[in-house]
Formats: structure tokens, C-alpha cells, sequence
């Protein structure tokens, strides 16, 4: 007996109701009934839904573990993510109160503990990296500045929350008395990587929390290649065969295959960090036209995924989808390039040039996932490499932490009012504060306004983490520079690798990933634990 | 053209869709043997079958039952294989949807999957079933009104026209 069939329209009534699409054949009395029943209008969706269901294509797909179990089925992300399974998801709003708690806590730790382990001498612009740190005598000497406009400048951007308070005592500093000796001073600490053999994929892509890593096999783009899961420490944890890959959460990657050549049409699994498919997307995602290099998915690292259905990275045509976790949602023009940091937002591409490894458009910025429009820049032409996103991972581009500025390819878009400066490579600091590296000088960013850095030497590139880690590389065999959220500077040992070419911290700054060259001239994927 | 010949020239074709009904089924991996040994069972025994123009029927008859045969040992094994399924895709829906397929009562799903997703008329499902026809009608009806029930909440929620 139906649950349904007391006292309500009959299932079966409202079953051939829906089977024609109208209500007209049912009686007045039962229309009245339907109006006011909450519990009846429910079944005749049902019935709809189920017809359409059976009337779409079949195809063998793999299920969530979840899905094969009897629970009620919801739609929208939280019940989908629920049911998938995945690792218990956390809201990056709830967690906003606890981390500012935390970094309050930090700060105020810091204040108290940082001024007696400051240390005496930066790193010389010349490139001479050995930050000797030794312990300063009290907490009463204050921060000074130090030579030459350096970040920790009254005034200078890091401000209250940056990450160098105490890293500008210049060499006048005078000690006001003994203080406690540190037990564990900051000194250069050797980075033991864990090289990556026989891995000489690159870009990589760290989860979210930084907890795993996803690094490329094989070679190229055009085919199915091998990507491996590795944790922080670099031990593998699972591999995936794909031709992109990306992250929607910290515990859950997206991942197209279509096991030919681009232009073919994808499926979209997910996995978890272990490499086991947990669910696979409805539906088949094409991806057509010049210029589509394989790089179909965007994820934001908060649950929503961006997939390119038409154009991929091409030059005009481009159309994507996002899913949010429920249904994949209708297609909108132009091609994904980032979202911002808590997913709200996502940065479009409207593609009117290709050339040269680099794609250029005008810029759109809407709301994730209803891709509702917030603006449009039609006069705003931005160029974004599209190497290394050619390579199925993150497009060179990223929102400054409050959402309302846009790094492209080394281009700053002031998103309040739509100008664009150009700022060089780099990343952003949690406090909004940006990093880049330009002309070979490291240039420290509030708003559209820049400053010179002292501190890092010239001649590196910058990565950030969203820790609020900075580390400068060298392609010419100077050791990486790390400047720590907490303050300190020190130089990375990474044994058996000898220049960077690329870097790569892990959001929460607790390892970095690499590539370079050997001692010995090889190139060197490795990733090393920073502690 | 003989039973015999057929069985040789139509191989493939015959095979091909012995093992998509055997994966509908939910067969998995074992589609294709399953497929394989009914083909050479029925081979063997070719001269039980009366009616030359129903060997599709009867072949299919044979490999369904295996199937079956194939999805009870394993349920008594308790073993655990990936969990593919042979299911409708509706890109506007989640994949939970899909998975309701699944979870209908074995004959529900199995006069489903032959009817709505192989496309099987009803007395063609009814002969891979060993049913009647009345029976799979019968099925079929207890299914979709499984399914209303299942996906009543979720469709209310997303308003579907």
C-alpha cells in the first residue's frame, strides 16, 4: 500500500495525470484536493520526474557507495555532498569565526614571543640567503625599520596582519638586556624533498588544505597520462588516469577523460584522495573547436566545478557549465578562469584573441553557481597564459582575497573600477596584500599602489601561500627564500636540487612542491615538508 | 541459413548484445563470459530450439538467466564489485536520481532496465524474464510508481516543470 494512497488522490490517478502532462483529467474534487495537498502535488512531481528520468539516455555509470543505499534523495550541494559520501565538508564560512579567533590568538602569541627571536641580519640583496637569526634580548625592542623601504616599514602593506612584524630590525638595533634564549632558534633548516622519479609532470595542484597533491605523469596533454595523489610529506596516496584534473574540495578531485584525442566527448568523474571514483557526472562533455587543449575543468576548492562544454580554451565559441554538487546547471558564455577564494564568485574569459600560447578577452565576473552576471568589463582586455592551464590544471589567474581584485597572468584588475595595472607573477597574502615578482625586483602590492622590497633578493620569482607564506626561487642555483606567516626568514635546503624553475606552496604552508634541475642537470619534480 | 551457420556469422552481432544485456543487467565485469558461455551453451544444445527465428529470444532467455545465477553467487559471496550501474542520465538531475534505478525490487529494475533502457518491447522482456507479458506490465507499473514515491521529495524541491 502506497504511503501516499490514504486519503489522497490515488497514486494511480496522479500517475496518469503526469503521464499526459495535465491535470485536466483529473476530477474538480481531486484538482481541489491537489491544490491544498502539500502531499499529493509532491507525487505528481515525482511521477513527472520519473518519466523524464526513464525517457533520458542509459548509460553504465559509476555510483557513489551512497547512492545505492535508501535515504531520502535532496537536491542542492549539502545533500549531494552528504551523499557522496566525501569527507565531512566544511563550510569555509563557519570555520571564518574560528580562524580569525585563531590568527587573533596567533597574533597576540606572536606579539609577546616574536621580539625576543628577531633576527639581527636580513638576507643581502646581493642573493646571499643565510638569514642568521639570533635571538634579540627583550620584548622592549621595538620593531625598527630596516634599511631601504622594506615591508615592515610603519605604513608599508603587510600592515598589522602581514607576516614580517619583526623581521625589520635593522643592524642599529640595541639590545634593552637579556632576555630568555630561545630553545629552538630559527636557523636554515634543511628541507629533506621527497623527489618525485619518474614524475615529470608539471603544473601541480595542492588540495585545498594542503593536504594532498596532485601531480602530472606522462607527458603532454593529448592523451590519458597517469596523475598521481600524493600527500604533504609526497608519498603517494592514489593515482587517477586523466587528461585534467582539479580539486572541488580538499578531499575530492574532478577529472576528465576521454581517452582520445581533445574534441572527444568526456566523462567527468570524482575521486577521492585515494583514487577511488566515488560518483560520476550525468551526462557527456564535449569539448570542440580550435585551440581546445584539454583544460575543461575549474575547480574552486569549496565545492562548485566549472567544466568548459564548448571551445574548451578556445578563442570565441567557449560555453561552460558549473555543478555544484546537484544538477550541472545551464550554459553560460565564455570560458572559466578562476573563482574566488570562499567560490562565490567566478572570473570569466570572453575569448576574442588566441595567439602565442596566450588567450586574450574582455572579463566577466558572476556569481557561483547561478552564474547570475555581478560585471562585466567589456572594456577591460585582459591576456592569460594558457600554459600551464593548457595542461588541465589552474589557469593563471586568482582573486585577491576579499573578491574584488583579480590577478591575471601578471595583470592586476581593480574589480571596483575596472582598471588594470600591470603588476608582474605572484600571488596573494590572506590579508589582501600582493606579492610579485617584475623586472627581476620583488614588488609588494596594496591595491594598484607597489613598493620595492628590500628584503628578498633580486632576480627570483614569488609564490604565496594562503597561509600567508612567501618563498622567492631562483633559476640560477641560489637556494629559495622562505618568509614564514609567523615572521621568519629563512633560507630552504632542498638537498639534491640544485635550481627552480617553478614552485608551488601548499595552501596552508605546510609544504612546497618544486620543479628544477638535479645537481646533475636533470629536471626534478619533489616535493618537500616545510616545518 | 542454418542455426548453426548463424551462430558462426552472426557472432559478433549476437555477442555484442548478449553482453550490453548482461551489463544492464548489472553483470559488470563478467558480462563478457557470461555472454561467451551462453553463446556456446545455446550452440550446443541448438537442436532444442524449435522456432529458428526466435534465437535472439532464446539466447537472450539463456544469458539473463546466467546472469542471475551470476548475481545471486555473488550476493551469497558477499562480494563487492565497483559500483557500475546501467542507468538512465538526465543532465539536469544528480546522479542520486539516477541511482534510484538501483534501488528498486530485482524484477522491478530488471523489467526496467530491459524495457526502458534496452528498449525491449514488453513481450520481448517478458521471454528474457521468463514471465508473461501481463507480469512485466504489472512491473513496470509498481516500478514507476517506486520511483514517484522515491523522487517525490527531490523533484518538489527543484520545482520541475
Amino acid at each position: 500500500m502506497s504511503r501516499f494512497s490514504s486519503g489522497h488522490v490515488s497514486s494511480d490517478r496522479l500517475g496518469e495525470a503526469a503521464r499526459h502532462a495535465t491535470l485536466d483529467g483529473l476530477r474538480d474534487s481531486e484538482r481541489m484536493h491537489l491544490e491544498g495537498c502539500d502531499q499529493c502535488r509532491r507525487l505528481y512531481a515525482g511521477y513527472r520526474l520519473t518519466d523524464r528520468l526513464l525517457a533520458a539516455e542509459w548509460h553504465q555509470v559509476a555510483l557513489p557507495a551512497s547512492a545505492l543505499v535508501e535515504k531520502p534523495i535532496r537536491s542542492g550541494l549539502s545533500g549531494r555532498l552528504r551523499g557522496l559520501s566525501l569527507s565531512p565538508r566544511r563550510s569555509p564560512r563557519s570555520l571564518v569565526p574560528v580562524a580569525l579567533a585563531l590568527c587573533l590568538a596567533a597574533l597576540v602569541g606572536l606579539a609577546f614571543v616574536l621580539p625576543q627571536f628577531v633576527p639581527v641580519g636580513k638576507p643581502a640583496a646581493s642573493g646571499s640567503t643565510a638569514a642568521q637569526v639570533l635571538p634579540t634580548p627583550s620584548p622592549s625592542s621595538s620593531i625598527t625599520p630596516g634599511v631601504g623601504p622594506t615591508a615592515s616599514s610603519p605604513g608599508t602593506p603587510f600592515g598589522s596582519a602581514g607576516p614580517r612584524q619583526s623581521s625589520g630590525v635593522g643592524p642599529e638595533s640595541t639590545p634593552a638586556g637579556p632576555g630568555p634564549t630561545p630553545a629552538n632558534p630559527i636557523t636554515p633548516v634543511p628541507q629533506p624533498p621527497v623527489t618525485l622519479a619518474g614524475l615529470p609532470g608539471w603544473p601541480v595542484a595542492w588540495a585545498p588544505d594542503g593536504g594532498h597533491i596532485l601531480v602530472a605523469g606522462g607527458s603532454g596533454f593529448m592523451s590519458q597520462r597517469s596523475i598521481q595523489i600524493l600527500n604533504s610529506t609526497g608519498h603517494q596516496t592514489g593515482s587517477i588516469s586523466a587528461d585534467s584534473a582539479t580539486w572541488v574540495d580538499s578531499r575530492t578531485i574532478a577529472f576528465a577523460g576521454h581517452g582520445k584525442l581533445p574534441g572527444a566527448a568526456a566523462t567527468i568523474s570524482l575521486a577521492n584522495v585515494s583514487g577511488h571514483i566515488v560518483a560520476t557526472l550525468p551526462g557527456h562533455y564535449r569539448e570542440s573547436g580550435p585551440g581546445s587543449t584539454g583544460a575543461i575543468l575549474l575547480g574552486s576548492g569549496t565545492g562548485e566545478l566549472a567544466i568548459a562544454t564548448q571551445g574548451g580554451w578556445g578563442p570565441s565559441a567557449s560555453a561552460f557549465v558549473i555543478w555544484d554538487g546537484g544538477a550541472v546547471g545551464a550554459a553560460h558564455k565564455g570560458v572559466p578562469i578562476a573563482f574566488s577564494q570562499d567560490g562565490t564568485k567566478l572570473a570569466v574569459l570572453h575569448p576574442t584573441g588566441l595567439a602565442g600560447g596566450s588567450m586574450s578577452g574582455w572579463l566577466e565576473i558572476v556569481a557561483a553557481p547561478t552564474l547570475r552576471t555581478i560585471a562585466s568589463y567589456t572594456h577591460v582586455t585582459v591576456r592569460i597564459s594558457t600554459s600551464p592551464a593548457g595542461s588541465g590544471y589552474a589557469p593563471d589567474a586568482a582573486f585577491g582575497p576579499d573578491g574584488n581584485w583579480l590577478i591575471v597572468s601578471g595583470t592586476l584588475v581593480d574589480l571596483t573600477r575596472g582598471k588594470t595595472t600591470q603588476a608582474g607573477d605572484g600571488g596573494w597574502l590572506p590579508n589582501g596584500v600582493l606579492i610579485t615578482s617584475s623586472g627581476g625586483t620583488v614588488l609588494i602590492w596594496q591595491g594598484s599602489h607597489s613598493t620595492p622590497d628590500s628584503d628578498f633578493p633580486a632576480g627570483g620569482s614569488i609564490a604565496t601561500s594562503r597561509h600567508g607564506d612567501v618563498v622567492e626561487f631562483f633559476g640560477d642555483g641560489r637556494p629559495p627564500l622562505l618568509l614564514t606567516a609567523g615572521g621568519s626568514l629563512r633560507q630552504l635546503d632542498l638537498p639534491g636540487v640544485a635550481s627552480l624553475s617553478d614552485a608551488q606552496l601548499a595552501p596552508n604552508g605546510g609544504a612546497i612542491a618544486v620543479l628544477g634541475k638535479s645537481t646533475d642537470g636533470k629536471r626534478v619534480t619533489a616535493v618537500a615538508p616545510l616545518n | 541459413m542454418g542455426v548453426r551457420d548463424r551462430f558462426d556469422a552472426d557472432y559478433a552481432k549476437l555477442f555484442a548484445d548478449l553482453t550490453t544485456l548482461c551489463r544492464a543487467l548489472g553483470a559488470g565485469a563478467s558480462s563478457e563470459d557470461i555472454a561467451q558461455e551462453s553463446i556456446l551453451h545455446a550452440r550446443e544444445r541448438r537442436h532444442q530450439l524449435r522456432d529458428e527465428s526466435k534465437l535472439e529470444a532464446w539466447l537472450r532467455r539463456i544469458a539473463a538467466r546466467r546472469t542471475f545465477e551470476h548475481l545471486r553467487r555473488q550476493r551469497r559471496m558477499d562480494l563487492e564489485e565497483p559500483a557500475r550501474a546501467f542507468v538512465p542520465v538526465d543532465p539536469s538531475t544528480s546522479i542520486d536520481v539516477s541511482a534510484a534505478i538501483t534501488l528498486l525490487p530485482d524484477r522491478e529494475r530488471q523489467a526496467v532496465v530491459l524495457v526502458y533502457g534496452l528498449g525491449y518491447e514488453q513481450q520481448e522482456a517478458a521471454e528474457v524474464m521468463d514471465v508473461t507479458r501481463g507480469t512485466v506490465a504489472t512491473l513496470l507499473h509498481r516500478a514507476r510508481r517506486h520511483l514517484a514515491e522515491r523522487l517525490a521529495v527531490y523533484a518538489q524541491d527543484r520545482d520541475l516543470p
